[in-house]
């Protein structure tokens, strides 16, 4: 018995690899707030920047909110939509449009946030806008970072 | 926690073994973590008007009064298709709109339809409230929904000198 017990305590310096995965989202509760327009001729978008840090290798991002047509969605709250677009750049590589749900792959290169190491762009398309009826629009972004 | 089968065998060795088992018994691949967080994301949109499709308005040489001209013309509107229409003679005099030339002037009239009839216009006064308007398209789809009405005074036009008349109309398009 006082072999078996001394096997156990020779396992011990692997038990670091089991323990539990953790995952810091950090900066992300900022409003972006477009301000008021009439008529755009050109898309307007807001881009931010914040942390996502944890033990895992690899991460999984993902950004939900109101969906319609298979796209984020701002609503008026009468029933009236206008379409968004956002954009991913995560800690290694460029912006790339991602689409509700959708999740993104990448690694977050530091176990706690220090200082930002992502960000996202809201954009607006004129298009989108133009044709929408008046009012205020709103919707509540949402990231969502897990491990795979 | 499966620590039934080791014995105690006393003392600080059978606490080692008790701890070295929990955490391996637990060594099955880390359960997956997640984060989550939440923005807002908003904007105004203000009411918005646009207007398109206006031509110039050329009137026949003619002795007698020519006839009125029309013309086509898209009206954007946000506000439920809605909007007031101001045109503005640069010659105006008053509320009158007019044509200017060597020989005098021309007073003319414009009309404006949306929905229903053609509404006459004084210069430089918003119209009453117009309807019609698209309400999701700028472009209306490429076609029109209102019509403008030009017209000449015959008894002006008979008085004037032979001659070019001209002005400029500017029509401004407001949300209602």
């Amino acid at each position: 018995m006082l072999a078996t017990a001394m096997a156990a305590l020779v396992a011990l310096p692997s038990a670091p690899a089991m323990a539990a995965k953790e995952v810091v989202v950090k900066g992300f509760g900022n409003r972006l707030a477009f301000g008021r327009y009439a008529w755009l001729d050109t898309a307007v978008s807001m881009t931010d920047t914040f942390c996502i840090a944890g033990t895992a290798p690899a991460m999984l991002v993902s950004f939900d909110g109101h969906r319609a047509g298979g796209g984020f969605a701002l609503e008026d709250g009468g029933g009236g939509t206008m379409r968004y677009r956002v954009h991913f750049a995560p800690a290694q590589g460029g912006f790339r449009e991602v689409r509700p749900g959708e999740p993104v792959s990448m690694a977050p290169g530091a176990e706690s946030c220090s200082a930002d190491n992502v960000s996202v762009r809201v954009e607006i398309m004129p298009d989108d806008f133009n044709g929408a009826a008046s009012g205020l629009y709103a919707d509540t972004l949402t990231v969502i970072v897990s491990t795979p | 926690m499966s620590t039934a089968r080791v014995r105690p065998v006393g003392g600080l060795a059978a606490a080692a073994v008790a701890a070295a088992f929990a955490i391996l018994l637990t060594g099955s691949p880390a359960a997956p973590a997640t984060a989550e967080a939440d923005r807002d994301v908003q904007i105004r949109k203000l009411d918005a008007v646009r207007i398109s499709g206006l031509s110039d308005f050329i009137f026949p040489v003619s002795m007698e009064t020519p006839a009125p001209l029309t013309d086509q013309v898209c009206v954007f509107s946000t506000a439920s298709g809605r909007y007031q229409i101001t045109a503005t003679s640069a010659n105006a005099s008053g509320r009158d709109f007019r044509l200017a030339g060597d020989g005098g002037i021309i007073v003319y009239h414009v009309a404006w339809r949306g929905t229903g009839g053609y509404e006459e216009l004084d210069s430089g006064r918003a119209s009453d409230t117009m309807g019609g308007g698209s309400r999701t398209s700028p472009s209306c789809g490429g076609g029109t929904n209102a019509s403008i009405r030009v017209s000449l005074d015959p008894a002006t036009y008979a008085a004037a000198l032979p001659g070019i008349y001209a002005d400029t109309l500017t029509i401004t398009v407001a949300p209602d």
